[in-house]
């Protein structure tokens, strides 16, 4: 039964983006596959679908997996113009990979050309707690920030190799899809144009 | 004279198993005189000799050595910059000659503003002096102990990254303490792949990704040794300045490969510095040609940082010849442009002393076996084999006696 369901749901296409090394293939093969992989290899891309049901509806979840490293930016803009919603890694324990979070949601606004859009930023490794040097309340911050015009941005944290909340940060960013497409946002979020005219 | 088909199965069989030990024991062989590394110190020193005194003809002997591994056009070096200039036409991939694509992509060259191929700018050897600094400065750091989990793969600060190379486009090296190798590492890999003229210069490029590539039977010995050659033979092929920086490199990569605590296998530095070494200029901007080669031109990286030091050595068969050629040139007879003498052959078979008239007296004998097979199909089937083989001209010629 399940089967004939999701293959006439349309499939949500999402977009893991962040740093290069933050875990963003284990937590999509953790959410995927449940398994925590212990691989160190970088992707360039990757892609996988899991049909599940969120909130008792169905969903076909189509999730890219991409590279982190700033080799593979050609390939960004040109995934990102295809994302219906975005999930943001970055690692608790790595400032860096922190400092380009708020760029990359830069970026997706400015290719979707929207002012809001689906966001959910994920704090990975949180199992690592002696290494980590990302507080909550500053990424929490970083959010809200965004959440002042953008009320489809949302922070979970999370940890791959424990599984700890990874359906949670897929299932709460197509929450977050279903309720932009709701509220009619991809018609109407469009950036302000001049209109002088 | 009857023969049996039975006797001549066992024959043809034992006589296949003849061979295969003699061809087995031949490739061994062959496998180890091709990259058999120059040591005698006086044939290095000709071998520098000859590069550094008759660049034209050091560099002609090393394209007839290559043309042994992989196709090489015949006007693979006609231009005066010999290997160190930047060139097009004659790229193996038919860059030049394809007009539709070729257009595209000179097209997409000038529109990229990456001028490789077309004009040397003048702030080549600044760029490669930024690199070179910042190779030093990753040892450094590296020897200083850093920690170098996913180095080259983690993303350093983007703001200390661009200091780092303001500093250095200012003529100084910023050497701070709070400098992370891995910002380091990350200002490396851009300066790499913002080189005027791509590090293993346009020209080799191509033949660099063609040879470096992993061959579908790499397994086999052959296939190994003839890659290692190829690309023994490349590395003498670039100028000094990009073969020094190259190999640095590549030592630094190939002993962090091996250190545990990076937990960066060659694979993985293939896959983040391909992009730097490998890629076609242009293809840093083009996402779909990036999706088409990518995985190739990465695993070609991958096989560079493995073999790493290894590439250093000069073939000894190389060296050689090149001391041969000296001796010439010192001896005044002077040889034609297109003469060069070679210390390599196409096969070696030492055991037998005529193996062209071995092998056809061989042939011989086995065809007036079959020849003498009663008449059946399987008569029909090995004659027509011969005549296949054999050009379908004639039976092989020595007549049995």
């Amino acid at each position: 039964m399940s089967k004939s369901v999701s293959k006439s749901v349309k499939p949500i296409k999402i977009v893991v983006i962040g740093s290069g090394g933050v875990g963003k293939s284990a937590l999509t093969l953790q959410f995927s596959k449940s398994k925590f992989f212990l691989d160190y290899d970088p992707t360039i891309e990757d892609s996988f679908s899991k049909s599940c049901y969120i909130d008792n509806e169905m969903a076909r979840l189509d999730i890219l997996d991409t590279a982190g490293q700033e080799e593979f930016t050609s390939m960004r803009e040109q995934y990102m113009r295809l994302g219906q919603a975005f999930l943001v890694v970055f690692s608790v324990t790595d400032r860096k990979g922190f400092e380009e979070v708020d760029s990359l949601i830069q970026l997706i606004y400015r290719v979707k050309d929207r002012e809001a859009f689906p966001i959910m930023v994920a704090g990975n490794k949180i199992d690592l707690q002696n290494d980590r040097c990302i507080d909550q309340s500053l990424a929490q911050e970083l959010v809200q920030r965004h959440q002042e015009f953008n009320p489809y941005c949302a922070y979970i944290e999370t940890s791959a190799k424990t599984r700890l909340n990874v359906d949670l940060v897929f299932h709460d960013l197509v929450r977050l899809l279903r309720l932009y497409n709701a509220k009619g946002g991809s018609k109407q979020a469009k950036k302000s144009k001049c209109s002088l005219l | 004279m009857e023969v049996d088909s039975e006797d001549i199965q066992l024959l043809s069989m034992t006589m296949t198993d003849l061979r295969s030990d003699q061809l087995e024991n031949q490739l061994l062989r062959h496998v180890d005189s091709l990259n058999k590394p120059l040591v005698n110190p006086r044939l290095r020193s000709s071998f520098e000799q000859l590069r550094a005194e008759h660049p034209r003809r050091f560099a002609e002997l090393c394209k007839v050595h290559l043309s042994f591994i992989t196709d090489v056009p015949a006007d693979f070096l006609e231009d005066e910059t010999a290997c160190s200039g930047p060139r097009l036409a004659g790229h193996p991939d038919g860059l030049a000659n394809k007009s539709t694509t070729s257009l595209t992509r000179w097209l997409a060259i000038g529109l990229l503003s990456r001028p490789a191929g077309l004009h040397r700018p003048p702030d080549d050897a600044a760029q490669l002096w930024q690199a070179e600094s910042l190779l030093s400065l990753l040892s450094r750091q590296l020897q200083a102990g850093q920690p170098r989990e996913g180095l080259f793969r983690k993303a350093g600060s983007l703001l200390r990254q661009r200091q780092i190379r303001d500093c250095l486009r200012e003529g100084r090296l910023l050497d701070s303490a709070d400098l992370s190798c891995h910002d380091t590492a990350g200002a490396l890999k851009n300066c790499l792949a913002d080189l005027p003229e791509p590090l293993l210069t346009s020209r080799l490029l191509p033949y660099f990704q063609r040879l470096a590539a992993p061959p579908p039977l790499l397994d086999q010995p052959l296939a190994a040794a003839r890659q290692l050659r190829g690309l023994r033979l490349l590395m003498q092929l670039l100028p000094a300045r990009r073969r020094c920086l190259l190999a640095r490199l590549l030592c630094l990569l190939h002993s962090l490969s091996a250190d545990p605590e990076s937990r960066m296998c060659p694979e993985s530095l293939g896959t983040v510095l391909g992009p730097a070494l490998l890629y076609p200029p242009v293809c840093g901007w083009d996402a779909a040609l990036v999706c088409a080669r990518a995985v190739g031109l990465n695993s070609a990286a991958a096989r560079l940082v493995e073999l790493g030091p290894a590439l250093l050595e000069i073939p000894e068969s190389l060296g050689v010849d090149a001391a041969r050629a000296l001796d010439r040139l010192r001896l005044g007879r002077n040889p034609g442009a297109d003469e060069v003498c070679l210390s390599l052959r196409f096969a070696d078979c030492p055991r037998f002393p005529d193996p062209a008239g071995f092998t056809r007296a061989q042939l011989a004998d086995l065809y007036t076996a079959v020849h003498c097979l009663p008449e059946s199909g399987r008569k029909r089937r090995l004659l027509r084999r011969f005549n296949r083989c054999n050009g379908g001209l004639a039976k092989p010629s020595r007549p049995r006696t």
